[in-house]
């Protein structure tokens, strides 16, 4: 499995999202319904455990659309 | 007015959002006026809350014009918005305008008036309602009833609690005063307007002639904190699970400069998490105040002074000023001995005058003439200062969120009838006990869906058999020491 399935594994399974709304207009912090500061947390939670990193308050602040999950994972040295 | 809005600095910011839009103490107390001509006295609203100035100038439009509010969150499913139609059947509805098109589609009639980037629309006017409402034309709320507010945020329950003007003035003003709130404060919106406990903080600010910071943004996005440094908020709110996030984003490693002080309710914050927040209080020179309320009791109930945080961790305080307790045994009787358990009594202004579930309930007059059994089992130190033991019926808090065991039971057996299943658990941890393996593993995800929350804070364990006692009744601690 690439890191991309597996970023995209985890968002789809807290978010419950499908394969077609992996994509920044749809998958938005508070926009997307299920998105809200509980999920918010565990999505972190998960990407932290799965790819071995640790979000600082910036990573978890900042991590507000689909894209932006993968741009935090590749500053903290995660290769997609 | 309301808060005395008419004595403050009218050219003073009540309420300023993120987006910009700033609404002066001298709009606030104009606004009912230019609402007036589109709403009566003793009518119901709906008002439809998001952390921005119109729910605000909504909410005292109408608490002033005398129709009576009941806050909800604007983003309230359709189902659940359908539900509480029909059974309050309100006269009108106050709306964002980023919702006008879903209102104007789901009431099938245009907003009638428009003010601070909200909508308001009039039922009576309205083409599938009108005919419905014919009966409630007559109809006129009970004259002390002010505020409704619901009781649960998630488990779709219309249950209300009834507020009065009394209710809501008097508990801002004991929290002003405990708090020490002045017209300089500028605290920034953390928690939900239609929560009670967000809603007092709105109050009690107004009250004070303060400028409350609005944002949409939660305080897991870098909007929130972007605005809290930009405006120089002076303090926010947060439930346990609030503190557990920030403790995560190591907010409490460094200061927070233009903050004076936090508060914490909606649910028990365990010790170490006190004494960490209590510790970054004391070494940035902040306050913390843990705290205790019910929306039965308008909002606050207790607070811990911000000087004992660290010597008494695990105690939610004492009584706000104008306001008593006691503890209760299983007789009713009062007990008065240092560390015996019993059932925490409140006696203040504050306390509601009593739930609605129907409409016709909205019509009938104060039930509890100042005292509310919290039904929360409590204790006593030598000090005075209260520590919440455990709760006395069946309710826990998730994410804040008063959630009812025996209401997750009756979901799960609608879903499951042939599974024996009983709910037990802890603040933010629901463990759904049953004999069958399967449901076991399919249940936690089944109920956080309808719930409508996070699967992490549910857990399925599986029994050999539900222990119970000669009558029949289940034996909640036998069954937790069947998990293996």
């Amino acid at each position: 499995m690439t890191n991309l399935e597996k970023y995209n594994n985890i968002l789809k399974r807290d978010l419950k999202a499908t394969d077609d709304e992996l994509n920044d207009e749809t998958l938005v912090y508070n926009r997307y319904p299920r998105w809200d500061s509980v999920t918010h947390m565990d999505m972190v939670s998960d990407l932290e455990e799965n790819f071995g990193v640790e979000f600082d308050t910036l990573d978890i602040t900042g991590f507000s659309k689909y894209s932006l999950g993968i741009e935090i994972l590749k500053k903290l040295g995660v290769q997609f | 007015m309301i808060f005395s809005l008419e004595n403050k600095n009218p050219d003073k910011t009540a309420l300023l959002s993120d987006t910009g839009l700033a609404v002066t103490y001298g709009e606030l107390c104009r606004f009912p006026e230019e609402m007036k001509c589109h709403v009566k006295e003793r009518k119901l609203a709906f008002c439809m809350c998001e952390n921005s100035p119109g729910a605000v100038a909504g909410y005292i439009g109408f608490i002033e014009n005398k129709t009576v509010p009941l806050m909800l969150d604007a983003g309230t499913g359709e189902i659940q918005i359908k539900n509480f139609l029909n059974t309050y059947r309100p006269d009108y509805i106050w709306a964002p305008l980023s919702k006008e098109q879903e209102f104007t589609a789901l009431l099938m009639s245009a907003p009638v008036f428009n003010a601070c980037e909200y909508s308001l629309w009039d039922l009576n006017k309205s083409g599938n309602n009108a005919k419905e409402n014919e009966e409630d034309k007559s109809c006129e709320l009970h004259p002390d009833l002010a505020l409704l507010l619901a009781t649960s945020g998630s488990t779709g329950s219309p249950k209300l609690v009834k507020l009065t003007m009394k209710n809501v003035e008097s508990n801002a003003q004991a929290i002003l005063e405990y708090l020490h709130i002045d017209e300089n404060e500028r605290p920034i919106t953390s928690l939900p307007l239609q929560y009670t406990y967000g809603l007092s903080i709105v109050n009690s600010h107004l009250l004070a002639g303060a400028t409350v910071l609005m944002t949409k943004s939660s305080y897991v996005q870098s909007g929130f904190w972007e605005f809290l440094e930009k405006e120089k908020a002076t303090s926010f709110g947060g439930v346990p699970y609030t503190y557990q996030i920030l403790k995560k984003m190591r907010v409490f490693r460094k200061d927070i400069p233009s903050i004076r002080y936090l508060t914490q309710a909606g649910g028990k914050l365990p010790k170490e998490l006190q004494e960490e927040i209590g510790l970054w209080a004391e070494k940035f020179k902040k306050k913390f105040y843990v705290m205790y309320g019910q929306t039965e009791a308008t909002a606050r109930m207790a607070y811990l002074p911000a000087e004992k945080c660290l010597e008494k961790l695990g105690s939610m305080g004492i009584a706000i000023p104008g306001g008593r307790f006691y503890l209760i045994d299983e007789k009713g009787s009062e007990t008065d001995g240092i560390g015996v358990t019993g059932e925490l009594i409140y006696e203040g202004p504050n306390v509601f005058m009593g739930y609605a579930n129907t409409k016709a309930d909205l019509l009938t007059g104060d039930e509890n003439h100042g005292r509310l059994e919290t039904g929360d089992l409590a204790k006593r130190d030598e000090d005075g200062f209260y520590y919440i033991v455990g709760r006395k019926k069946r309710f826990i808090k998730m994410y804040g969120i008063r959630v009812s065991l025996d209401q997750c039971e009756n979901i799960l057996k609608e879903i499951y009838p042939e599974a024996e299943i009983i709910c037990g658990g802890s603040d933010d941890n629901i463990k759904i006990y049953t004999t069958d393996e399967n449901v076991s593993r399919s249940a936690p995800e089944k109920l956080a869906d309808i719930l409508k929350m996070s699967p992490k804070g549910f857990s399925g364990v599986y029994v050999e058999k539900i222990p119970r006692n000669s009558a029949g009744k289940i034996m909640y601690k036998e069954l937790m020491k069947e998990e293996k």
